[in-house]
């Protein structure tokens, strides 16, 4: 909430001050309160708007906001900075002399003359090519005025760059919000960032081909992304520990801990003995900016360090965990049974929408719907978006009920006077909103049942399950060779199964049954494409790269024994979700101060690192942030943590991505390709 | 939520750099008047000539930029937003006027108060009407304007469209209140008055024993005749009230049309970008289609193939006639 203190602005963030006391880590609320105030301009931008975006702040702003909201707040226009817009006129194109191509022109021009009295907004991420457009955009502005927003830290020297080169002085002001993630739920942060699982080999590697540009290009991204989330959520770890067995979480550490030391920009008022940074990467004015930003205000100091001990109980509060996807390549296998997880596993829920078409007997309109989480969206899809697919189908039953016996009420057949009619009228938006909520969700639920049906899905999962939970070669291999040769299962699953008996029984010692599965896949139809998968999984994640942790190998022997017993004792309460994904086991260790140095070592304010984390204050807040990756089935399994453990600790989870099956097998292909 | 402001170090950077450039720029705009008076004695030269006018050019560019007039349909906004803000405005006045009403049963001034009301209703209503025409010629100049300027004319009405719609169901909300407690009233002041006419016939049989067996007096019928006039006063005033509720429904459903669906696909930020670029490329697409089909020569090669079988045919003519 707090705002840049400048001078002139200090009134505004003074009277946000008091939201702040109500702050929990809500990536949602965050990144909306950002773009509040950037399609209002901040409250210095009046009129009518244009919105200018580029591709990833494209995503960011609908994850958070809708068509309706900007439109009420008086933005009439959205586009893209990176389009080719035909509104550059003068440019004297070869084929000019036809008539066609005239009349283009013509309306080009007439166009940047009725739109320049329109001021243009612009949000960006900070990078090169989007100052470049920039620039070419301000050398013939076609907006009256700039108010240009980044996503992130801005260098100095594209600030420069952008300085020169704006001649007829139209940027009112640059600033950074720093809302360069999208909050998919409010204690799950997705970069939306492909194709990070090679990032994690290739960075040991001292390439020297392209790819390594294109690699070190994505790196950035991820680090920007967890810079942004921190800013965001203003908070400044009080520790950052990272997962040991990845080179890709040491360096994404070391560099944020570097980041966070070289700018004050980070420095959120902690205890006052604290030595703040030095090196501003702005000189001049902007080092001004920073020290008040960073000074937060006289007047609202106090408030704020009070605010932060209570809610956070004293100052280091906040662990910054860097995982990477290849601690637990077998989540992203299983088959999901929570309705977010499910809807993204079987129908792909990219940046909240879910495509329905093709599907049989589907509407018009139902071709593309929203799931999103976002406050005020859908209530019903905020409720159950962890609720597996027993409590689903009821959930969507009483919700169709509770429908029916609206609309019978609202009939048309029952409106006999003007009066009743008037009433009607006035319910009316409000059931047609409803009603497309219901036949959205029965239409999903609908294709998800057929798809289970049509899949044979129920069996599958259960020996996935059993696969990624209990200890049984014989028994799994016989399992698996049926299904294997069986026609029922498809394809995709016979891939999953046999990539994950691989991941279990790489080590195991009657060995040469792998290459006995991968014949066995062979028959049953798997493309040699997908077979080779097999092995380069057990490259990306084989036991003597990743580190312990999976198949309950660094548990000890006791609490091993404890489990087995309890689950003899309990019985397992459902088949579909006995297995409880590695992270779980990191976070409860995390919360409770056992997190091992050896596996997750720390980083010294110093810059080294540190295995000894004896003697560290328990961890009130902990961020998360995997490389590679995070699945649905995690974001579940870290909101039912949250609720277990609410007032003690939050968890909010972070990651390049979210996976389904598809998409992480199809980035493992990449790391295939690369060695 | 940090943010930071770097509009300041900006603003001296590009202070610097600007500066920097005009005292760079300096000696070449010098050449601007040797240019001139080059011409004017009658050399011409070329390359100056076309700097200059390059030069000239650009100011013309920066200048026709700045002071640009807005088209005119942001007048039809402005007038539109005026007109809500007057609708507003009305509808806060009409509703304590309505709360006065409904407050006052007896009172020389209830006719008065409601032929205001009534005025006041009409006022709104042609408000809304009002709006609506501008909001609509919005539409169609936009639409005439093409490219993104009727992107923005069709947001632009959209999101007046929602505010017009959302006061409209208020306003038709209070007025159907009104009228609800108007009728409630009316029959409740029947029976007020017809206790009224009760007593007053007591009072005329305690005071006035002359009108005893006069039942069917001349004061009764004139008493009837009040009643009935003031049926009817009530009779047509619940009936214009209907009539402008009736006419405001129609603005509503016409307005309906414009007002996205929240929640839906239709809503989202990155579907309706998509479907512009989809919208332009399939533009694109038919605009080529019909650059070569107007560039596609064979209706050039009917064309000549049948001049020259005329000519054939012309040339057989005239070979058969000379023999």
């Amino acid at each position: 909430m707090i705002s840049s203190v400048s001078s002139s602005s200090s009134s505004s963030s003074s009277s946000s001050y008091s939201s702040y006391d109500q702050h929990q880590l809500d990536g949602i609320a965050s990144v909306r309160s950002y773009i509040d105030r950037i399609s209002t301009g901040d409250g210095k931008c009046h009129g009518m708007k244009v919105l200018l975006l580029d591709d990833v702040t494209t995503q960011i702003l609908s994850c958070v906001s809708t068509q309706s909201e900007i439109l009420s707040r008086e933005v009439y226009l959205v586009c893209r900075i990176d389009e080719p817009h035909h509104a550059r006129g003068g440019g004297g194109g070869g084929g000019g002399s036809h008539s066609l191509a005239l009349a283009e022109e013509d309306d080009g021009t007439s166009s940047v003359a009725h739109v320049s009295h329109m001021k243009a907004v612009c949000f960006l991420r900070p990078t090169e090519i989007n100052v470049g457009h920039l620039v070419r955009e301000l050398a013939s502005p076609r907006f009256s005025e700039y108010h240009v927003y980044f996503s992130g830290i801005l260098s100095p020297t594209l600030l420069d760059l952008l300085a020169e080169s704006d001649p007829f002085e139209r940027v009112k002001r640059v600033q950074e919000f720093y809302a360069d993630f999208l909050p998919i739920n409010p204690d799950l942060l997705s970069l939306n960032c492909r194709n990070t699982l090679p990032m994690t080999s290739m960075l040991s590697k001292t390439a020297n081909s392209s790819t390594s540009q294109i690699r070190s290009s994505i790196y950035e991204r991820n680090l920007a992304g967890l810079q942004s989330m921190l800013l965001a959520l203003r908070r400044q770890p009080a520790i950052v520990r990272y997962q040991k067995s990845s080179i890709a979480a040491r360096r994404l550490a070391t560099d944020v801990c570097d980041g966070i030391r070289s700018d004050q920009i980070f420095h959120f008022l902690r205890g006052s003995g604290k030595p703040l940074g030095t090196v501003g990467h702005v000189g001049g004015g902007g080092q001004g900016d920073r020290q008040s930003m960073s000074g937060g205000g006289g007047g609202g100091s106090s408030s704020m360090s009070l605010s932060m001990s209570s809610g956070g109980g004293g100052n280091n509060s906040m662990l910054l965990l860097v995982l990477d996807r290849m601690d637990d390549p077998v989540t992203p296998l299983l088959s999901q049974w929570t309705y977010q997880a499910m809807v993204h596993e079987l129908l792909g829920l990219n940046n909240s929408r879910v495509v329905l078409r093709g599907v049989p007997n589907i509407s018009r309109d139902l071709e593309e719907v929203v799931l999103s989480s976002a406050p005020g969206h859908d209530a019903f899809f905020q409720d159950h978006r962890n609720s597996n697919f027993g409590e689903l189908g009821e959930a969507i039953q009483t919700l169709l009920r509770d429908y029916q016996a609206k609309s019978k009420m609202n009939s048309v057949s029952n409106l006999r006077s003007i009066e009743e009619m008037q009433e009607f009228m006035e319910r009316f938006p409000e059931l047609r909103s409803q009603s497309h909520t219901v036949s959205k969700h029965v239409a999903i639920m609908g294709e998800l049942a057929r798809l289970v049906e049509v899949c044979n899905l129920m069996d599958v999962s259960a020996f996935e399950q059993d696969l990624a939970c209990s200890d049984d070669q014989a028994g799994h291999l016989r399992e698996l060779m049926s299904k294997l040769d069986s026609p029922i299962v498809k394809i995709p699953d016979k891939l999953r199964l046999g990539m994950l008996y691989a991941l279990r029984y790489e080590n195991a010692v009657p060995s040469g049954s792998i290459p006995a599965v991968k014949e066995a896949m062979k028959r049953g139809g798997v493309p040699p494409d997908g077979v080779g998968l097999v092995d380069a999984i057990l490259k990306y994640a084989g036991s003597d790269v990743r580190g312990p942790g999976l198949y309950g190998t660094n548990r000890d022997i006791t609490s091993k024994l404890m489990k087995s017993i309890m689950t003899s004792v309990q019985g397992i309460s459902n088949v579909y979700s006995q297995h409880s994904p590695v992270l779980m086991d990191t976070v409860e260790g995390a919360a409770r101060g056992k997190l091992p140095g050896q596996t997750h070592p720390m980083i010294l304010s110093g810059g080294g690192t540190s295995t000894n984390v004896d003697g560290m204050p328990l961890p009130q807040e902990i961020l998360i942030f995997m490389v590679g990756g995070v699945t649905y089935e995690e974001s579940t399994k870290v909101n039912q943590f949250n609720q277990a453990n609410s007032g003690k600790v939050r968890v909010i989870l972070g990651g390049s991505t979210v996976h389904n099956s598809t998409s992480f097998l199809e980035e493992l292909k990449l790391v295939r390709n690369g060695r | 939520m940090a943010s930071r402001d770097l509009t300041s170090a900006f603003l001296e950077r590009r202070t610097a750099a600007n500066r920097r450039r005009r005292s760079s720029v300096g000696p070449s705009s010098k050449m601007a008047p040797f240019g001139i008076s080059q011409m004017k004695h009658g050399i011409v030269d070329d390359h100056l000539l076309m700097e200059d006018g390059n030069a000239l050019n650009d100011i013309g560019n920066n200048v026709h930029a700045s002071a640009c007039l807005p088209p005119d349909w942001v007048d039809d906004v402005d007038a539109v937003n005026a007109t809500i803000s007057d609708i507003r405005r009305l509808t806060s006045e009409l509703t304590s006027m309505h709360a006065s009403r409904i407050g006052t049963v007896f009172g020389r001034d209830l006719d008065d108060m409601e032929r205001r009301i009534e005025r006041r209703t009409t006022e709104v209503t042609t408000l809304f009407r009002k709006a609506e025409r501008h909001l609509q010629r919005v539409g169609a100049s936009t639409r005439r304007a093409g490219g993104e300027e009727s992107l923005v004319g069709a947001n632009v009405q959209r999101s007046l469209a929602m505010q017009l719609q959302s006061l409209s169901a208020d306003f038709r909300q209070g007025q159907r209140r009104y009228l609800s407690d108007v009728k409630a009233q009316k029959s409740g002041g029947l029976m007020e008055s017809e206790a009224r006419f009760g007593i007053n016939l007591e009072d005329d049989g305690t005071l006035q024993s002359r009108n005893d067996y006069g039942f069917g007096s001349v004061q009764q019928m004139s008493v009837v005749d009040d009643l009935q006039a003031e049926i009817q006063s009530r009779d047509t005033e619940i009936s214009q009230i209907a009539k402008s509720i009736e006419e405001l429904g129609a603005i509503f459903k016409e307005l309906a049309v414009l007002v996205i669906d929240q929640g839906t696909i239709l809503d989202r930020i990155d579907y309706n970008m998509e479907a512009v670029v989809e919208h332009t490329k399939t533009g694109i697409q038919q605009l080529e289609k019909a650059e070569k089909s107007q560039k596609s020569a064979r209706p050039m090669k009917c064309i000549f193939c049948l001049l020259f079988t005329i000519m054939i045919l012309l040339l057989i003519l005239v070979a058969k006639h000379r023999h």
